[in-house]
């Protein structure tokens, strides 16, 4: 792939605000002047189903991310993140939400948490893991455990120079429920510096 | 074009830009009717009016909303009619004629094919109308490309006063990225019509003298697209890489993929391809040993390229679907496993992956009904009442948010294929079933009036016994809610002529038409009891009306006018774990606990209370009861 493009998945399910979180990312890019295509998939319209915004920063022509060639997949919910790994390597950063969404559908079988955490270990994915809804209720309505997971996105340090942090609090800042949602960001921005160095135990090593 | 003065970089979505394209080329009339990927441009259009005069309406059916457009264009405007690909099946006998008169104005037919079928019955290539319709058809190559190329499809159509296909894919619309919008030049509101039935009225003896008249303007047409500005040629070698429409921003990244640009690769970009520019195509051919075709679904341009290939004498291998696939939308790994097999190279995107066994673990997670959608309760009553009357349904589904009734646990759409099939198929059914076999209809409000209404007559005058049952939600829900004929009300919100479903059907002389309220669950399968009873002793039609409006667009002004929603709750003492509510019933607000018992979640639940009529143990109570305001809503 041509090195310049950085290809960011976001995954979840209808519902979950995914849709305004890329276009937050939207909004930053054309503010600082970096290249951005962005394409939906997503099955009819209603809720509930599961939803994919593929993300391509720089000088990318299609829309669609490659399968195998996604740099980062941010998940909203895990048994989302677990459904788009055809999109990773072994170089991917996956940042999930721990927390699963049932199906609305009669008599399914859940997998396991545990089972789903231990399947990403083995294959030697990269995985930084949060529980994104308890950190958004904290900053005051569930609803915005789509900006946690964007604050663990920057946090991240996979994004060009020019999306950082100032950039994107200014346009959190101007949505509905602004301070709400910009406290979010920040316990997610700050969860995943705390995960990554140690600080919080994450889901993997808690395995048995 | 580009003047300097207010311009503005902004954000937009495909459709959007379409919708921008045709605002800075001058639109004066817009009509569409919604469907997916297509309905955003009109929404634009919408937004846009107030501030450039222009007119924009929601038709009640493709056909019409093409009728609509193209006498706008007789009239001299520069006209936009937009709809998805199987949408132009419905307007396809005024198309066809459209190429014969030709306009006065500009014509622009968006169509908006959805390759993968991420919202459709089918993934027809619309390319193929513009060869059979002497059309010509113009596609971006990429989606930043959108909104010059839907500004040169005006260009030619304003040149020839000749109807143009511009056609986008689901990707291409439905994908964001960076534009600069500028002022329109000027907006024509008004037109006139000159009187000329020798042009406009296409009898036969007019007919024989236009069809001569379009393959002299087709001529002129083709000679002008030779220097269409989006086509062009790239690179240089003796390898011919051919990308059509929007699979040229799949064949580049995929080059880019393959590390190969600039390796001996020519590069021939499509945007402008039917009528085909013969002239670039023989440059383009010029000194190349092997071409490559890559175009998403059918082999259009392959076709007609290997038989212009051929009468030029060509004799150098051309290949397209052997290495494309036909199936389903492109991406760039598709492209580049195809690419890399006609260059004899290795594919670098194999090594890449990693294991993905983990998916048959995965439960599977279909768009569902909402919480509180009318649509499940009329599913749930309807089985009940059609079981209580002793009716063996043949149940016959229709286009909408009712489609999903195909799920389980309700299973209810036997038959499903276009818009207007259920009431149809049941014509057909109802003629040929015996033993209590009963064929049932099941179409939204916004269907019925898009192509129901002829098939109810045929099924009235021909005597076929159905239940029909009207799913009124007062909106064209699946695509966003856009108002339609039964509304009540325009786009804006302004107060618009109701069409009232229940005189319609009477006029038509249904003698047997009842309303329910899909909330109210013993009542509904009462009524629909009812209905069914008549069906089946009286050997007639029957008409049941749902009234509940869309819940998801209600929720939305209540949430946006600050209304509280009402509240149910699960009496665990009472709860014995039986799963009706979520299994049975499967309400997405209502979800089982370790213990089988249920719970509502209560930033799903939109206090509906179907549940308190589902639950044989009473455990289901109210907490926050429904307020005036939220009734009013509804």
């Amino acid at each position: 792939m041509s090195s310049d493009v950085l290809n960011i998945l976001l995954t979840g399910v209808g519902g979950q605000g995914i849709i305004t979180l890329a276009k937050v990312i939207g909004r930053v890019s054309l503010n600082r002047g970096v290249n951005i295509l962005m394409a939906e998939t997503h099955g009819m319209s209603q809720r509930g189903g599961s939803v994919v915004v593929h993300v391509r920063l720089g000088n990318a022509s299609y829309p669609l991310i490659p399968k195998g060639l996604a740099d980062v997949i941010l998940g909203l919910e895990l048994i989302e993140t677990f459904r788009v790994l055809d999109y990773a390597s072994r170089d991917t950063i996956i940042i999930a939400n721990e927390g699963v969404v049932r199906p609305a559908l009669p008599n399914i079988k859940m997998p396991s948490r545990d089972m789903l955490i231990r399947y990403a270990r083995d294959s030697g994915l990269n995985v930084v893991y949060l529980n994104a809804r308890e950190l958004a209720e904290r900053a005051g309505d569930p609803i915005t455990l789509n900006m946690v997971m964007l604050g663990a996105l920057v946090a991240s340090g996979v994004l060009p120079d020019e999306l950082d942090i100032n950039a994107f609090k200014n346009v959190i800042i101007s949505l509905p429920m602004g301070d709400i949602n910009l406290r979010a960001f920040e316990y997610g921005y700050d969860a995943f510096h705390r995960i990554v160095s140690g600080d919080i135990r994450s889901l993997q090593d808690a395995l048995p | 074009m580009a003047t300097g003065t207010g311009v503005k970089r902004l954000i937009l979505l495909g459709n959007e830009a379409i919708a921008y394209g045709a605002v800075e080329a001058g639109l004066g009339f817009a009509s569409a009717y919604p469907g997916t990927p297509s309905t955003e441009i009109i929404e634009t259009l919408f937004r846009l009016a107030p501030e450039y005069g222009f007119y924009v309406e929601w038709s009640a059916n493709e056909k019409v909303a093409l009728e609509a457009a193209y006498g706008a264009a007789i009239g001299g405007l520069n006209s936009l009619v937009a709809m998805k690909h199987v949408g132009v099946n419905v307007a396809m006998d005024p198309l066809t004629s459209s190429a014969y008169t030709g306009v006065e104005g500009s014509f622009v037919i968006v169509s908006a094919d959805d390759p993968g079928m991420w919202s459709s019955q089918n993934e027809q290539d619309n390319r193929w109308y513009g060869v059979r319709s002497y059309i010509p058809v113009i596609e971006a190559g990429t989606v930043a490309e959108l909104k010059e190329v839907t500004k040169a499809a005006f260009e030619v159509s304003k040149r020839f006063k000749h109807p143009v296909l511009l056609r986008t894919t689901t990707r291409l619309s439905h994908s964001r990225c960076v534009f600069d919008v500028y002022e329109p030049e000027g907006i024509r509101r008004w037109g006139d019509i000159v009187r000329r039935p020798e042009k406009y009225s296409m009898v036969p003896s007019v007919a024989r003298r236009l069809r001569s008249e379009m393959l002299r303007r087709w001529r002129d047409i083709e000679r002008f697209m030779e220097s269409f500005r989006f086509n062009w040629l790239e690179g240089d070698g003796d390898i011919l890489l051919i990308g059509v429409g929007a699979s040229y921003g799949v064949l580049k990244d995929s080059i880019d993929v393959l590390g190969i640009q600039g390796h001996g690769i020519r590069i021939l970009k499509l945007s402008g391809f039917i009528p085909l520019p013969k002239g670039l195509l023989s440059k383009a051919f010029d000194g190349v040993s092997r071409v490559l075709i890559v175009e998403e679904l059918e082999p259009v341009i392959e076709t007609l390229i290997k038989a212009w290939a051929f009468d030029m004498g060509y004799n150098i291998p051309i290949f397209g679907k052997k290495f494309i696939p036909l199936e389903g939308e492109l991406t760039i790994e598709r492209v580049v496993s195809g690419l890399a097999r006609f260059l004899g190279m290795a594919n670098p995107l194999i090594e890449n992956r990693v294991s993905n066994d983990v998916l048959e673990e995965l439960p599977p997670r279909p768009p569902n009904l909402c919480p509180g959608c009318p649509h499940r309760g009329s599913f749930y009553s309807l089985r009940k009442a059609l079981a209580k009357a002793g009716v063996r349904p043949i149940y016959n589904g229709d286009i909408g948010c009712y489609s999903l009734g195909i799920l389980p646990p309700y299973r209810m759409q036997d038959t499903l294929v276009d818009m207007g099939s259920s009431i149809g198929f049941a014509n057909g059914f109802a003629h040929i079933l015996k033993d209590n076999k009963v064929p049932v209809a099941i179409i939204g409000d916004s269907t019925f009036f898009h192509s129901g209404l002829p098939a109810l007559v045929n099924a009235i005058y021909n005597r076929a016994p159905m239940l029909v049952v009207i799913l009124d939600n007062r909106v064209t829900a699946m695509t966003g809610a856009q108002p339609h004929p039964g509304s009540g009300y325009f786009q804006d919100g302004s107060k618009a002529p109701r069409i009232d479903l229940e005189s319609v059907v009477k006029g038509m002389g249904v003698e047997f038409v009842v309303k329910f309220d899909p909330f109210n669950i013993n009542d509904s399968i009462e009524k629909l009891y009812e209905a069914a009873k008549y069906v089946k002793e009286r050997n007639a039609v029957a008409v049941a009306i749902a009234e509940r409006a869309c819940t998801l667009y209600i929720v939305v002004q209540a949430r946006r006018k600050g209304i509280e929603l009402p509240l149910y709750a699960v009496d665990m003492d009472r709860c014995t774990g039986c799963g009706i509510c979520y299994n049975a019933f499967s309400c997405p607000a209502i979800l089982p606990l370790d213990d089988k018992r249920a719970y509502i979640d209560p930033s799903l639940c939109v206090g509906c209370g179907e549940c308190v009529y589902v639950c044989p143990h009473d455990a289901f109570y109210e907490v926050k009861p429904w307020s005036k305001e939220y009734t009013y809503l509804w």
